[in-house]
Parts: structure tokens; sequence; C-alpha cells
């Protein structure tokens, strides 16, 4: 793995040329900047352009990306987003998901540094979705669709090569999970019965955004049996009331999943997002005494959870502090009667929603630049 | 066997980008403790305020504080808020904090105490040996490389009160050192 984290380049790009027939998937390896998949090794054209895509000026610098610190020129988030793959139109996707994961808000010093399992979850809503083929249909999560796989990739490219959040020095994951090899989605909107996310969240249908938050794996929720609202988000709120997540004993945000079988089930009885996200936050959490293992190991008041919350044995701890903490999004494909729990990581990362184009703006309040704090 | 790569492919492109990172130098040392005021920053992890209130009578033993000012941070993984690190540094002259015992929360309390020695506050953080390294990056990352670390065992979050002493007493060892430095 790296054992360079911290070196500095001595110019903007350092470009080495290497003998006639060298195995550049090998040296890539060897230098330490590969996710540990085989990487694509760029050329001068490929890497101009992605370039050109991203508007031109190479040394134009997007953004720093903490822990290490490494300055993301266009030319460098060119170089990483050819490595993973990427064709030049994902280019402004990737922009996005790494200025929403830069937002000071979504605090990626934390992230990467953390010992918890959480990798920025990125959620793309909106046209340029589908107009560069990403998958939010059958087998959403899973692999088999460019676009998807090579975003999530870049993205987690240049956490690793600019960030340096390089396993076991930045990042202190104790386990990891699979969505830090990549970890990006799009909302099925064209099956969804109801709104997409984004225009939830203020901004017009025909605005595209990215979602970021920091998240565990995508938990499965299974039910074949029910066919109403209440019965499908009960078990749904099953899932969510483990005592083992971040988010039930350090709040925060978390993400819900619904597959089309349940959403539209629900949708048919005539409820709305918000109707959803309410019933879930009402009716998921856990009894403080079971947080506190009943005061077993001391006396517990759990300092990282909101000071109005009751801390009698018997109180209820919602899982994440309100409706508004709960990310609802619809996707999979046609058949299967299931859907999915992602827990975030706790309070101390807030998720961001941005649009691609900075030239969109959300309708509503709270948001400025084109870029909502959640 | 994977893909031999071509002639056209003959230069290699360093995905890393520029880092920045100058030396900035720690606030200058005291000569003496006794005297001086004490900030307490408790990272609110779990057992922080065990480790933290256990290591001021471990201290006070041996040093007579002006005064021990305690201040709470709520999320011991993000970066105290500038308006309470700009408290802390007006009111005190030296800082304990703690605990750096996971990924984030270590990386948080270097760079509060990166924060406040730039504010001519001496701060000592308290981390577990399983972070030193992290520690030595991101000081480093950061721009202080003289920065100083309490190391003690890990863990901390799941330990007994006993064991939180032992660990107390590796702090009162430690941290006069870290504030006086070579004086």
């Amino acid at each position: 793995m790296a054992t360079q984290t911290l070196e500095q380049v001595g110019t903007s790009v350092a470009i080495e040329t290497v003998p006639t027939g060298t195995d550049l998937i090998e040296l890539y390896y060897d230098r330490g900047w590969s996710d540990g998949l085989p990487v694509v090794p760029p050329t001068q054209e490929k890497i101009d352009t992605v370039v050109a895509a991203l508007g031109g000026d190479p040394q134009f610098i997007e953004c720093k990306v903490a822990p290490r610190w490494g300055a993301l020129t266009r030319e460098i988030l060119a170089i990483n987003m050819v490595m993973a793959g990427c064709r030049p139109e994902y280019a402004p996707i990737v922009r996005a998901a790494i200025m929403a994961v830069t937002d000071r808000a979504f605090n990626l010093n934390g992230v990467q540094a953390t010992t918890h399992v959480a990798s920025p979850l990125i959620i793309v809503n909106g046209p340029l979705a589908a107009e560069v083929g990403m998958n939010g249909g059958a087998n959403a999560f899973g692999s088999g669709n460019r676009a998807n796989a090579t975003i999530g990739r870049a993205v987690r490219l240049i956490m690793l090569n600019v960030g340096g959040g390089w396993p076991p020095d930045f990042d202190k994951s104790t386990l990891g999970h699979p969505g830090k090899y990549t970890y990006c989605v799009a909302e099925n909107e064209a099956d969804s019965p109801f709104a997409p996310y984004h225009v939830e969240h203020g901004y017009r249908p025909e605005d595209s955004t990215v979602f970021a938050i920091a998240a565990e794996a995508p938990h499965s929720v299974t039910d074949h049996q029910c066919n109403d609202p209440e019965g499908i988000l009960d078990t749904m709120c099953s899932a969510m009331s483990t005592i083992a997540s971040n988010s039930a004993v350090l709040g925060g945000h978390c993400t819900v999943v619904l597959g089309l079988e349940h959403a539209k089930d629900i949708a048919k009885a005539g409820w709305t997002r918000s109707d959803i996200r309410h019933y879930l936050w009402m009716n998921s959490g856990n009894a403080f005494k079971a947080i506190s293992r009943d005061h077993r190991y001391g006396k517990v008041y759990n300092r990282n959870l909101p000071k109005w919350l009751k801390r009698d044995p018997d109180s209820r701890i919602p899982i994440v502090p309100s409706a508004d903490n709960i990310h609802l999004f619809i996707m999979g494909g046609h058949a299967g009667r299931f859907s999915a729990f992602i827990p975030g990581w706790g309070h101390m990362n807030t998720p961001v929603l941005r649009a691609i184009d900075p030239a969109s703006a959300p309708t509503d309040d709270g948001c400025t630049d084109g870029v909502c704090a959640l | 066997m994977l893909m031999k790569v071509t002639d056209s492919n003959s230069l290699v492109f360093d995905p890393r980008g520029l880092v920045e990172s100058a030396n900035i130098p720690i606030a200058a040392r005291s000569k003496k403790l006794d005297g001086l005021r004490l900030a307490i920053l408790d990272n609110s992890k779990w057992n922080a305020n065990k480790i933290l209130r256990a290591s001021t009578v471990a201290l006070e033993k041996t040093v007579k504080f002006a005064e021990v000012n305690y201040y709470v941070k709520h999320s011991f993984s993000k970066d105290a808020a500038p308006e309470l690190i700009a408290e802390i540094a007006a009111n005190n002259d030296i800082v304990l904090t703690a605990i750096g015992d996971c990924g984030s929360c270590c990386s948080c309390c270097i760079r509060d105490s990166v924060a406040l020695e730039k504010l001519g506050i001496p701060s000592a953080a308290i981390i577990t040996t399983e972070f030193e390294r992290e520690t030595e990056l991101t000081r480093t990352a950061i721009g202080m490389q003289g920065l100083i670390p309490i190391v003690i065992d890990h863990p901390v979050s799941s330990i007994t009160q006993a064991e939180v002493e032992v660990r107390a007493a590796q702090v009162a060892l430690q941290a006069p050192q870290v504030w006086l430095g070579g004086n």
C-alpha cells in the first residue's frame, strides 16, 4: 500500500517518462496509486478530453481534499477519472460529488479517518443520471453499470490519492465495507410513484443533483407479506431499530431506500414522502434502557444524543433526531419485495445536496450557491 | 496476466496533487506550571470525561494551577467550533484535551491542539497507542510537526475505573513535558 501518503509533488502534475513496454498497470500498483483494482493508465489525450469537459483551465483548483489536503486541480481530477474508467461526460457528476463531500458540513476529514465503516454514498437525481446511463433500477447497488461503478470509483480514488485516505495510516476503519471501492447510484425516477428526492428538497425535476452522505452498506429489508403502508414500514422500522448502528447512539442522518413494489403499495394508499418519513421516525428507535444497557456498565447519559431527549429507562430514543434526517429514495427493479436501510455515521456528518450545474438553484430556503446543508 | 501497455502509454501521471504544507512552530512554553490556568477540553467520547477528571486530580498532586476550566465539545469527530477555541485561548494558559482513541477523534484532537497552539496556547492532546502513526501524519499534513501528544494505552472507551487511574498516571507523567517543552 502507499508509503508516500504525505510526499509532496514538486510541480502541479508530475509527469514521468518510462521505457517503452513498461507495464503501466503494475507501475501504478507499485506507486500505491490504486484502490486495489487495476487502473486505466492515463494518457495526455484522455486527460485533456476530461479537462475540456470540466471547462478547461487544467490548473484551476476545485477544492482541497482532507486529510492530506491535496489540491484537486481539474487536471488531477481528470487523471483520477481516467484511472477509474470514467467517460468524459461523467465529469460534471464526479466534480459535483467531490464538491459535496469536501463541503465543510460533510466533515470529510472525520469520514476518512474514522474507525467506523462509513464511506460517502453518492446518489444522483435528475435527467443527467439517465443521460449518462446510470442505473437506479435492478441491482442498483450492484455491479454491471459503468457510470455507477466508475463515478463512485473516481470519488474513492480522489479520496485516496489526493486526500491521502490510505489504510491503515489515515483511514483507520476497523472493518471498512465494499462501498469503499465505489458507492454511487441513481434514484429510479422513471418508475417511482413519488416525486424525486431532489424535487422534495426544492429543486426542479429538470435539475440534476448529487446527494452525499457518510453511510454504512445497505441492510436488506425483506417483506413479502404486507401490502399496506403501516405493515411495510413497520418492517423497515424493525431494521432501523437495532442498537448496533452508529445512528442509534449518535443520531445524525440515515438513508431509506424503498424498492418499487413496496413504494407502489404505499403510494396506492395515498401516502406521501413526508408521511413515510414521519411514520418511520415515529415508529423506529430504541428505549433508552436498551442503548444504555440498563446502566450495567455504569451510569450512562450519552452526551452524543440531543439534550432534549428524556433519559428515563423507557424513553424512546428515535433513530435520528427528526423525520427530516431520514433521506428517502426509491430504487430497484420491478420485481421483488425488498427495500434497504442504510445507517449513517452519526451527527458528525451532515449530508450535502448539490446541483450538478452550478447555475441550478433550489427554490426553497436553507440553500446557498446551489448547496443545501440538510 | 494483466494487459501489457503499448508505446503510446509511456507517460506516467502522478494522481496525488500538490500539498502545500508549512511547518509552523508550536507556541512558546512557560518555565513552570504553577499559577497557570488549565483548560480541559473534553471531546465527549466515551470515558473522555473520566480520563480527564482523573488526570486533573493526578496533576494537581504536584502542580498548583491558578484555575481549572472545563469545556466540552459536542462532537468528538469534528473540530471544535472556532468560537470555542477562541474562548479557551482567551481564558487559559495551557490545555489538556482527550480522547483520541479512534480515527476521527484522534485527528480532531490534534487539529484542535494545532488551532490552540497557533493562538499561543500549549496544548496536550491525549491519544492512544493505536493512533500514534495517524497523529504523526496529521500534524505533518496540517503543518505543525513539533506538536507532541500524550500517548496512553489503548483502549479507553470500555475500560474500568481502575484502568482509568492507570492511564491518568500516564497523562500526569507526560503532560508537564508537553506543556513545558525544553524549559
